[in-house]
């Protein structure tokens, strides 16, 4: 089973990136939990580059990097900069704290969920980008019991990704375009994932 | 009549329903209106159909919907066109309970609200009636 620890773990990665500050995530044992002492702190050591997506083709001129944790940075081709743009803007689900209006029931947000989301963005992008289809960005949302939403809303189609919090369970798509057809289905394994994604995505874009 | 001696009524399909949605998922971020979690099921957990309250605009004001939430100026309200629902395989059935005349369920919901079809489903139907977070309401 994907575990998505290579964003967690420090490996033998290049080193890569002008990038100093990281941010500190603190895992607790428990759901997870942003530790209240969460602070930003400067890293001595320059973040690591993860290398394990399609860059290859691309020079390294053609790529922007993006920060995600514990100072691992993924690259996105730069016509996909608005991927990326959405990819910083969801940081905000590593820290936040649903409390539900009417049952004041708190839900956080697990680092990996994020990752794998962002996992699953980043190979989208840089396979999209090889093609001749640039693909509109997603909006990425909190979403129920600790699971995060991947949405894309354009006069032509609309889609809705839901990324699990669990690990172990498979991410739902659902997708329509303006002429009524429509997918549906859950994908599996990494690379089934984010080709069927890709697909599903050209062919409703 | 008062109480829970309120007639059921069809609904036309011309006619919207009101929906609250916290201001915790507002986006208002161009073709993104809420997040796609605003959907919940509300009300009696014990009924055995899923569904989703809303109240039908024949008894109720968006204002009206909006002052039902703990926090009223913390929601937004949207409208939902009841013929559009339909067209999507959910139900739009009339409940009334005793304190909201307007109450109304969206049932055919999946088992699970979380299924991400139904989810876009909805938001294909909606439209802002009242926005907490722009200036104007539309």
């Amino acid at each position: 089973m994907e575990t998505f620890d290579y964003l967690f773990d420090v490996r033998d990665e290049k080193r890569h990136s002008s990038l100093d500050t990281v941010e500190k995530w603190v895992i607790e044992e428990e759901g997870f939990l942003p530790n209240p002492d969460y602070s930003y702190r400067t890293k001595t050591e320059r973040p690591r580059v993860f290398t394990n997506y399609d860059y290859y083709n691309f020079q390294p001129s053609q790529l922007i990097a993006v920060e995600t944790i514990n100072g691992k940075t993924v690259n996105l081709p730069k016509t996909y900069q608005a991927w990326a743009d959405a990819i910083n803007k969801s940081k905000y689900i590593l820290t936040y704290i649903d409390v539900n209006e009417e049952t004041e029931e708190r839900t956080t947000y697990c680092p990996k969920t994020w990752a794998r989301t962002v996992d699953l963005l980043v190979s989208v992008a840089n396979l999209a980008a090889q093609g001749d289809k640039h693909l509109p960005a997603p909006a990425i949302f909190d979403g129920y019991e600790g699971s995060i939403d991947i949405h894309w809303e354009t006069p032509q189609m609309r889609m809705l990704v839901n990324v699990p919090k669990s690990l172990s369970e498979l991410i739902s798509y659902y997708g329509e375009d303006s002429k009524g057809q429509s997918v549906k289905g859950k994908l599996s394994d990494r690379d089934d994932l984010k080709n069927n994604l890709l697909a599903i995505l050209k062919s409703a874009y | 009549m008062q109480g829970s001696n309120w007639p059921i009524e069809p609904i036309p399909n011309e006619h919207d329903v009101y929906f609250r949605v916290h201001k915790n998922y507002i986006v208002n971020d161009g073709p993104y209106m809420f997040k796609p979690r605003a959907f919940v099921e509300r009300g009696d957990k014990a009924d055995q159909h899923k569904s989703m309250s809303t109240n039908w605009e024949e008894y109720s004001t968006p204002e009206q919907t909006q002052s039902e939430a703990k926090i009223p100026m913390d929601n937004g309200v949207v409208a939902m066109s009841v013929g559009g629902l339909r067209s999507e395989n959910l139900t739009v059935n009339h409940a009334p309970i005793p304190t909201i005349r307007a109450h109304t369920d969206v049932n055919g919901l999946p088992d699970d609200i979380k299924d991400v079809e139904v989810r876009v489903k909805l938001f294909k139907h909606c439209r802002w009636v009242i926005n907490p977070e722009l200036s104007t309401n539309p």
